[in-house]
């Protein structure tokens, strides 16, 4: 056992005996004081004392009490053996018997032990007044049955006859009856009498049976020959049959010896006795229980009954002797019960013996475990030393190194084979300083002997590169490195060190001293101006090209020397480019104006990139700069033109993004510029026009340039989301960047305002017009409205003197109400047509038939005709195709035509008097409608007079009505004409394009 | 002799022909229509005519007719067709109704012997009496165009001698006049004078001057 852990033991338990036998000491010394208090307990036990359950009862109260000192209990018992001394008979006795025994005593507690000694203890208080009563073993059932003075309390027991048939019915799933066996004493015949209720819980699942007033010897010789698959509940047998007094657990004990069925009970007792279990009660624990109630009692603490610590739990418990006896299977127990009387296990019952042979078996483990351990570590170090010296040759090897130790005082060199082969000593060849020095090229001795010799003197380090020359004749270069070691005295001074080839490096430089000569070259013959910068932003190097174009010399250029030819105003923001992107290790490109050696500042563009060694160390910053002055004029004055521009200019590239914005564009939409580069054109379109991009898409694919907004209404979209119409001209740009499309953007508002103006001013003309020749036409319009007034007034006239005279009847009424019907229609009609011509805003354009137009207007002139004595013809095209337009409008361009028809035929002879009008189709498509009139024609020069403004020929004319019916015509896309007509007379005619056909 | 121009229309077949009838002229047939329904409702007979020409084409009527007629009409307008009328001797008595009044219109029709002038839309009551004025002014016109040929027809009963003698009765001659201005005898004188009484059907000189200036008989001549 580990030393270690033994001493704890041993600590441990001297301990323990310390304060144990200061534990008597304090007891004892106790013990020797006499008792503070001493009280009496008497105990009635209701049967004989010696019945197994009784006497585990009475041993538990004893040991509680007597070990009691606070208070020191006197203990009393009576045993009233009711079963063989029924109460009928010796109540009276017993009472008397027990007046005069404990007539100079003073009792202060009775504990009554079952039932009928309760009973006994309540019926004769006087007996042992003022004392409480605790009574034990008592079934709640029958304490139910008692009313319970307030000084009495006790551990109420729990015969589980219900969880005990339970028990068997899940032990025995297919027991066939029960079979149950009582006594003939008044304590078994009230127990059976509670099982037989409780059985009756249970009469569906499994049959029942009862044994009770046979002997013991009859029960017991019955219960032998049932089946083993039955089952027998014991419930109690203090008397059997014929009148013997018996004790439970001995009847118990007789029947499981012979029964082949498992005996079940509701007592702990019985258990032992060979019962296979059940909800048993433990008469010792109730016992102990009490007695502690009792105590608490006497020490003050009241416990009432029905409290909590008085009520008692009985436990499942299973003899497994005889569960196996009866061949039952453990795996039907339930898992809450507690399994008894199952033989110890081997280890259980050697149980030192094991310990002890399993403490030398873990202890000789350890021994082991702990010298294999030592043996593995100690390999492993062996191992790793080995691995090193190892890597330090491979090292050495891979590194090409040489190492030497050269004891300067012995004058001994010690060279790792490397070493020599890297001298072309052999690995045998003795060596010394004079060897080594022998091989070393002559130019280069002189700086070798003065590195060593300094690092000797100073006893320090030292570097130096030099050839040798190798026995076939090679030069090779060496760099060796080395520092003294020293012991202290000065005569055994050492010098250690590696030495390495380092031809190819040599080589290198020479290599890289020849490309920068070369670098040089090139840089000072190219045509651009060329820098360079180290790592602390200083510039190091200038070409020519530069020194030239500035025509300073190249020592005031360097470091920053080059900055007092930038130009005072872009000095700043050139510092702040380089040395942002130099801190970030970026290129740059900036633009700077540099003064030219004649004073000129030239606009240069200054291309900037960070330089990296092999290794990737930073080295400084290379760049490049071209003289960009003319270019940057061009784009300046291209940049001023645009944004001076008095229309918007949005250039967008292939993907819709805003690229450019000139000043206007900003001030149209509302944005700043900044608010619009890189944004897709579709921000400055109001959501309705979107379908835009659809359109630039096949723009792209055909890059014509076409003027966008022919015969749409285009509308941009500014920052405040209000909208203004624009008119738009776009162009495609091949760049070098894809198609870019440039748009040209006028804000159209205030000509569109001036064209609806205009409009508006027409229409009310028109409008003035119409109403001129309403006016005009009144008298006739009156006269043609009296017509249908007069019917209505006739008729309805005519009905009333029907009904007057009686000769009414009522389709004669109806006629000539459908007569007035028809009438009124026909003025409203006139009237219709008048308000009609007269109303003001009447832009409606729709597909008209000219037919119907001419006939309208021949309705509203038919009275003026005949005032002006005029026969009117028409002859239309009945297949005359429809034209677009406004219906009114053009109504207004006939009446005109006609009316001043009748007035041209002023001085024809009525008889000849005659207006015709016309439509045909012409053979281009178009509408043609005409009047013809017989009066005295045009004038020959000039016969486009007619159509000027304030032209008449009519007294009291304006002279307007021609020219609006030609811009009426005009705006109609039609074409109005007048020709002096053969056989005397005017036509005046106007055409009108057709819709085409389905398109109506 | 005379011979009245009216006699044609004066004369003939007989008092049951001269019912009354009232004719409408209008171009609108709404108007047309209703005029004539509203005159049926009053209890005329109605005839109607589209154009002032279709009217004259037929024959006239012979009793009392009143003619409602449209100044506004195609061709031969209302007044033109007065005038023709008046021309031609017709005596249907004329009402005129117009959709657009005009004074001068008015008065010229009025003038040329128009019944009434009435704009459109016109009182119902107004047109019907104007139309009854019409017919019983035609009526009036007829009884006197009969009474004249009844004189008249007697008259014809009279031989020429008679007829001299007549004459000059009414020049209010005695008979010894007469008879020296005839170179007849007294006697035969006063037998003429008495034929031509009794023929004539008038008891005194005085209905007999009546009767001629009815049928617009004049008397002799006097004096040198």
């Amino acid at each position: 056992m580990p030393i270690r852990a033994s001493r704890l033991l041993c600590r441990l338990i001297e301990l323990s005996a310390f304060v144990k036998g200061a534990l008597l000491l304090v007891a004892s010394g106790f013990a020797a004081v006499p008792p503070a208090t001493e009280r009496s307990v008497l105990v009635l036990y209701s049967e004989r004392g010696d019945l197994p359950a009784i006497e585990a009862v009475q041993e538990n109260i004893r040991q509680v009490l007597h070990a009691s000192t606070s208070p020191r209990i006197e203990l009393f018992s009576e045993y009233l053996d009711f079963s063989r001394f029924p109460p009928e008979q010796y109540e009276k006795i017993l009472v008397r018997y027990l007046q005069e025994r404990y007539a100079g005593r003073q009792v202060d507690l009775v504990v009554p032990v079952t039932g009928f000694a309760l009973e006994f203890a309540l019926a004769h208080r006087e007996l042992f007044p003022g004392a409480p009563l605790v009574f034990c073993a008592i079934d709640q059932r029958e304490l139910e049955k008692i009313r319970l003075p307030a000084d009495a309390t006790g551990i109420t027991a729990h015969f589980d006859i219900g969880r005990t048939i339970e028990l068997i019915l899940q032990l025995q799933p297919n027991v066939p009856e029960i079979v149950c066996v009582s006594g003939t004493a008044g304590f078994d015949q009230r127990w059976a009498e509670e099982t037989r209720k409780i059985m009756g819980r249970f009469h569906s699942q499994v049959r029942t049976r009862w044994i009770t007033d046979k002997s013991l010897a009859e029960t017991v010789d019955e219960v032998s020959r049932l089946p083993r698959d039955s089952a027998v509940f014991f419930v109690s047998m203090l008397r059997d049959g014929i009148g013997q007094s018996i004790s439970s657990v001995d009847a118990v004990r007789d029947l499981a010896r012979v029964s082949k069925a498992p005996v079940y009970g509701v007592s702990s007792q019985f258990l032992d006795a060979g019962a296979v279990g059940g909800a048993m009660f433990d008469f010792g624990a109730n016992g102990r229980s009490t007695a502690e109630l009792v105590l608490k009692t006497l020490r003050g603490q009241w416990v009432p009954y029905g409290a909590p610590e008085t009520e008692s739990r009985n436990s499942l418990l299973i003899n497994w002797e005889a569960l196996k006896k009866a061949r039952l299977r453990e795996s039907r127990v339930p898992a809450d019960a507690e399994v008894r009387l199952r033989p110890p296990r081997l280890w259980q019952s050697h149980r030192t013996f094991f310990l002890v042979v399993t403490g030398a078996i873990f202890f000789e483990a350890a021994l082991i475990g702990g010298l294999v351990a030592e043996r593995f570590w100690r390999r492993r170090a062996e191992v790793s030393l080995r691995q090193s010296e190892e890597r330090m040759s491979l090292a050495a090897e891979a590194a090409n190194l040489g190492l030497w130790f050269w004891d300067v005082g012995g004058n001994q060199i010690w060279m790792t084979d490397k070493g020599r082969a890297l001298f072309g000593f052999t690995p045998d060849e003795p060596l010394d300083y004079a060897a080594l020095t022998a091989r070393v090229h002559s130019p280069d001795r002189p700086a070798r002997d003065a590195a060593i010799t300094g690092a000797l003197k100073t006893k320090g380090e030292y570097a130096v590169e030099y050839r040798v020359v190798l026995p076939d004749g090679r030069l090779r270069w060496i760099g060796a490195r080395g520092h003294c070691t020293n012991n202290g005295d000065t005569n055994s001074t050492r010098l250690l060190g590696v030495s390495t080839d380092i031809t190819a490096q040599k080589q290198a430089q020479e290599a890289l001293r020849e490309s920068e000569a070369r670098f040089r070259t090139l840089a000072d013959t190219a045509p651009v101006m060329i820098w360079m910068s180290g790592t602390d932003k200083l510039c190091t190097f200038f070409n020519k090209g530069w020194l030239d174009f500035t025509g300073r010399p190249l020592g005031q250029e360097l470091g920053n020397g080059w900055a007092e030819s930038v130009h005072r105003e872009d000095l700043d923001g050139c510092l702040e480019v380089y040395v942002n992107s130099f801190e970030a290790r970026h290129p740059f490109t900036m633009e700077y104006r540099l003064r030219r050696k004649d004073g000129e500042y030239r606009w240069v563009v200054d291309s900037g990139a960070p330089r990296f060694a092999p290794d990737g160390t930073f080295l400084g910053y290379i760049g490049s700069c071209i003289d960009i002055t003319e270019r940057k004029q061009a784009q300046d004055r291209f940049r001023l033109v645009v944004e001076a521009s008095p229309t918007g200019i949005v250039l967008v590239d292939a993907q819709g993004r805003i690229v450019l914005v000139n000043a206007r564009a900003e001030k149209l939409f509302g944005y700043g510029r900044e608010e619009l580069i890189g944004q897709p054109i579709e921000l400055l379109v109001p959501e309705r026009f979107r379908e835009h991009s659809a359109h630039r898409a096949c723009f792209h694919a055909t890059p014509e340039a076409w003027a966008l907004g022919a015969g749409r209404e285009l509308f941009g979209r500014r920052k405040d989301a209000t909208e203004f119409p624009v008119e738009l001209g776009t162009s495609p740009i091949q760049s070098l960047e894809g198609t870019l499309i440039l748009s040209a953007i006028v804000d159209i508002t205030e000509r569109k305002q001036a064209e609806a103006e205009a409009r508006k001013h027409r229409e009310e003309l028109a409008h003035l017009s119409r109403v001129a020749i309403m006016g005009e036409l009144a008298a006739s319009l009156a006269h043609e409205l009296n017509q249908p007034l007069t019917g209505i007034v006739n008729n309805a006239s005519a009905g009333r003197r029907f009904i007057a005279k009686g000769r009414a009847d009522l389709p004669k009424l109806d006629r000539l109400f459908e007569a007035v019907v028809e009438d009124g229609r026909r003025a409203g009609g006139i009237i219709r047509g008048i308000r009609a011509m007269v109303h003001k805003d009447n832009q409606v354009r729709g597909p008209v038939n000219l037919n119907d137009v001419i006939a309208s207007v021949l309705r509203l002139v038919h009275s003026d005709a005949l005032e002006h004595h005029c026969v009117l013809v028409t002859e239309p095209d009945p297949e005359l195709p429809l034209v677009k337009g406004d219906q009114v409008q053009l109504q207004q361009v006939l009446l005109n035509l006609v009316v001043n028809a009748f007035e041209a035929m002023g001085e024809t002879p009525l008889a000849e008097r005659r207006v015709i009008i016309r439509s045909e189709r012409e053979s281009d498509g178009r509408v043609r409608v005409s009047v013809r009139d017989f009066g005295t024609g045009l004038s020959v020069e000039n016969p486009e007079r007619i159509f000027e403004h304030f032209f008449s020929t009519k007294h009291g004319g304006l002279g307007m009505g021609l020219a609006i019916v030609r811009s009426i015509i005009s705006s109609h896309d039609g074409e109005l004409a007048a020709v002096n007509a053969e056989g005397g007379g005017t036509c005046v005619y106007f055409l009108l394009p057709a819709i085409a056909e389905g398109a109506a | 002799m005379r011979v009245f121009l009216v006699a044609g229309y004066c004369g003939g077949r007989g008092m049951k022909e001269r019912e009354p009838r009232v004719f409408v002229v209008d171009d609108d047939r709404s108007v047309r229509t209703s005029l004539a329904t509203l005159l049926e409702s009053d209890g005329y007979t109605v005839d109607t005519f589209v154009s002032a020409a279709d009217y004259l084409a037929k024959a006239p009527h012979l009793g009392p007719a009143c003619l409602v007629l449209d100044v506004r009409l195609p061709g031969l307008d209302g007044l033109a067709l007065q005038r023709q009328l008046a021309e031609r001797g017709r005596t249907e008595q004329i009402v005129f109704i117009t959709g657009h009044g005009d004074i001068p219109m008015g008065i010229q029709a009025m003038k040329r012997g128009a019944v009434d002038f009435l704009p459109k839309p016109f009182d119902d009551g107004a047109l019907l009496n104007a139309v009854g004025q019409a017919l019983a002014c035609s009526a009036e016109n007829w009884r006197k165009c009969d009474e004249v040929a009844q004189v008249r027809a007697r008259i014809a009963t009279l031989t020429p001698r008679e007829f001299e003698v007549f004459r000059l009765v009414l020049a209010g001659l005695l008979n010894k006049q007469i008879a020296a201005e005839l170179g007849a005898a007294l006697r035969t004188v006063k037998t003429h004078r008495g034929r031509v009484m009794h023929k004539m059907g008038v008891d005194s000189v005085a209905e007999l001057a009546r009767l001629a200036q009815k049928a617009g008989v004049t008397p002799a001549p006097l004096g040198p």
